[in-house]
């Protein structure tokens, strides 16, 4: 069918095909989509005019794109850059701060033991009376 | 300076005036290719610059053993539909939320280039509308092919090379196509 369109076939083939596209309306309808996309197209690229700027605009934009790759990488290093400095900074602040609280807590030991536990050295516990004295002395 | 030579320039030597030359080779073909695919010249003509961006980048990785030009109907196919399916999917959410992002300018654009053509016979222009409605609800692979052979003429040994496939493949695909454009045309009108 395409050959047909475009006037390649000659002869027999040419006049077999016609007396066949009398008959079948599918085959008709089939040549008509042929033919409609045939104008769209050739609609379409003549309609296309040469934009002198074309080219220009593709180059500044292979130019910009390039510049923008450049900041990308940049950018990235740079932070990159300061999140490293900030976990050093972070690690030795903290290794500071580790080392002057063991410094406190080795200086004070009462201050690990708790309020409870401690008794002071005047008072007597009730597990240290005397209570065979206590007796004696009720007994008097 | 014969294309070999552009190549070389440009992939050695990072010479923006070779690439510019085979911009401006090249240009119709890519900006006629997507608008066979896209139908409208302004968004044709800004696929087309990323197409050659894109070739800028990828021309290192480009083999000799095949035809630029086919490497470049690649992109520009590749580039056409990944256009096609991002605006499907922003109709398709546009449709749920509704086109509250569309400026007034914009709508008054569309008004200018609505009516830049109106003096053109209706009649025409319906039937190019009615066939490029058909063509969009082609499976992708049928409408490659006949974007290929009817905007450009390429024949099937060519379609094959740009589609990576075989030739008879590509007639079964070329056939299928215009048997489905004439049923839902037909079925359109109906």
């Amino acid at each position: 069918m395409d050959d047909y369109f475009k006037g390649k076939l000659e002869g027999e083939v040419q006049s077999e095909l016609q007396d066949h596209l009398m008959a079948c309306t599918k085959c008709q309808a089939n040549l008509l989509v042929i033919k409609s996309l045939k104008e769209m197209a050739s609609e379409e690229v003549s309609r296309y005019t040469e934009n002198p700027f074309f080219a220009s605009r593709v180059l500044s934009r292979i130019e910009a794109q390039k510049v923008s790759k450049y900041i990308d990488i940049k950018t990235r290093l740079i932070g990159y850059a300061t999140i490293a400095a900030a976990v050093i900074i972070g690690l030795f602040v903290g290794g500071q701060l580790g080392t002057l609280g063991t410094k406190v807590i080795s200086t004070n030991t009462n201050a690990e033991m708790l309020a409870e536990e401690y008794i002071p050295s005047s008072t007597e516990s009730i597990y240290e009376y005397d209570f065979e004295e206590v007796e004696n002395l009720n007994n008097k | 300076m014969d294309e070999k030579e552009l190549i070389q320039q440009v992939i050695q030597h990072s010479n923006h005036q070779a690439f510019g030359i085979l911009v401006d080779r090249y240009s119709k073909m890519v900006i006629t290719t997507c608008m066979g695919f896209i139908g409208n010249y302004h968004d044709a003509e800004d696929i087309a610059q990323d197409v050659f961006v894109e070739l800028y980048e990828s021309l290192p990785e480009f083999r000799s053993e095949s035809k630029l030009s086919t490497w470049i109907y690649r992109i520009a196919v590749n580039k056409s539909l990944n256009f096609l399916r991002r605006k499907k999917k922003e109709t398709f959410l546009q449709s749920i939320v509704g086109d509250k992002r569309k400026g007034k300018a914009e709508q008054t654009l569309d008004g200018i280039v609505g009516n830049q053509y109106s003096d053109v016979n209706i009649e025409y222009k319906e039937q190019h509308k009615l066939l490029r409605d058909a063509m969009s609800m082609l499976p992708e692979n049928q409408r490659i092919a006949l974007v290929l052979s009817t905007y450009h003429e390429l024949s099937y040994k060519e379609i094959a090379e740009v589609m990576d496939t075989s030739v008879s493949s590509v007639e079964s695909l070329l056939f299928r196509a215009k048997n489905n454009l004439r049923k839902i045309m037909v079925k359109s009108k109906s």
